[in-house]
């Protein structure tokens, strides 16, 4: 049995060594130095970076960038100072594994002085019998794309589209109440269960609101002195006066609508989305109290 | 900044101009010492790599083949 070395791999090992060497040693105050580091995260990001701008330097598929021919990509590589020779293999993998090879400086350099020559330009446009501005200007936009499709090929997609989820709501929903009112807790978990059976969505609403009142009196049985304490608690960075409101326009809404009371002549809320509406409301500024409540150790 | 990645860099560097059957332990070696200094997506890149076509790692005599 035969060894034999792959120094292409072992340039390739290089390469990835110098590439993080350079992204610590890299000043990103430094305007080339940026430019680097923006070609270096779109390496890092798009697993089939190098298979991508080989492409381009090909010429391959529907983009603007001359057609390189194996010849030509022997010149090219040489023309830059690099020693590769096409071995006949198909040109878009054998550029590929030349790219590999090389660090994201040489990657810089090939991009600056090879990709987009004008001489290069000129010569296919005059082939093709096209205009060699445009066909520079859209390889511009083309590379562009290419360096910004990179950078986001590793964006994580968001499971809750696919799920049918609000993941906000679903954390409203999810927490166990925990306040030193046993009373407000139970009221705010059976309203909670309650609002995932869609018939007992009313009640649900009432229980809610039940809790908002409850909410109102946890500092001290004098309503308007705890929630004064309350609200300094909770205006962090909105303003005391916009949440006054708040309490003030949901409270109205509560004596106003059938909620709280029963009475003719309260206004009756018929459809569901506007119930909707009101519970995730009113849930929202009674979570924003227990969790700065719980942040303030009760 | 970080000498020893520094350090590695130039011996693995220095299998370029001999990478043989007898030192390929070597250069395995060395590599998984670089992986300990690299986030994980360059390890990745790293792990794929394959630097040599039949080597033998040769650890007794028994294992010869005569």
């Amino acid at each position: 049995m035969k060894f034999e070395a792959n120094y292409e791999d072992l340039n390739i090992a290089i390469a990835l060594v110098e590439d993080f060497l350079f992204k610590n040693e890299l000043d990103n105050t430094n305007p080339e130095d940026l430019k680097l580091l923006k070609l270096l995260k779109a390496r890092e990001q798009n697993p089939k970076f190098e298979y991508d701008l080989a492409e381009i330097i090909c010429g391959e598929g529907e983009n603007s960038f001359p057609y390189r021919s194996s010849y030509y990509l022997t010149e090219f590589f040489k023309y830059l100072g690099f020693n590769f020779e096409h071995d006949g293999t198909t040109r878009r993998f054998w550029v590929e594994k030349v790219l590999k090879q090389l660090n994201i400086k040489d990657i810089a350099k090939i991009i600056r002085l090879g990709l987009f020559n004008k001489r290069d330009f000129r010569n296919y446009a005059r082939q093709r019998n096209k205009n060699p501005d445009e066909l520079f200007d859209s390889a511009i936009i083309e590379f562009k794309n290419f360096i910004e499709d990179s950078i986001n090929t590793s964006n994580e997609f968001d499971l809750a589209l696919l799920l049918n989820m609000n993941v906000n709501t679903e954390l409203l929903f999810n927490q166990q109440t925990n306040t030193k009112d046993d009373e407000l807790n139970k009221l705010i978990d059976e309203s909670k269960n309650r609002f995932l059976n869609p018939i007992d969505k009313q009640i649900a609403l009432e229980k809610i609101w039940d809790a908002f009142e409850r909410v109102k009196t946890y500092f001290s049985s004098d309503k308007k002195q705890s929630l004064d304490i309350l609200l300094n608690l909770i205006s962090i960075d909105i303003e005391k006066s916009e949440l006054e409101n708040e309490f003030k326009t949901l409270t109205a809404i509560g004596n106003n609508y059938r909620i709280r009371h029963h009475e003719k002549g309260k206004k009756e809320l018929t459809q569901l989305w506007q119930i909707e509406y009101l519970y995730f409301r009113v849930l929202s500024l009674i979570d924003l109290c227990i969790k700065t409540i719980k942040i303030n150790n009760n | 900044m970080n000498p020893k990645l520094k350090e590695n860099l130039q011996s693995l560097k220095a299998f370029k101009s001999n990478l043989t059957n007898e030192n390929a332990a070597n250069l395995i070696t060395l590599i998984e010492e670089i992986k300990k200094e690299l986030p994980e997506q360059y390890i990745i890149k790293l792990s794929v790599l394959k630097f040599y076509d039949n080597y033998t790692e040769v650890e007794t005599l028994d294992d010869l083949p005569f």
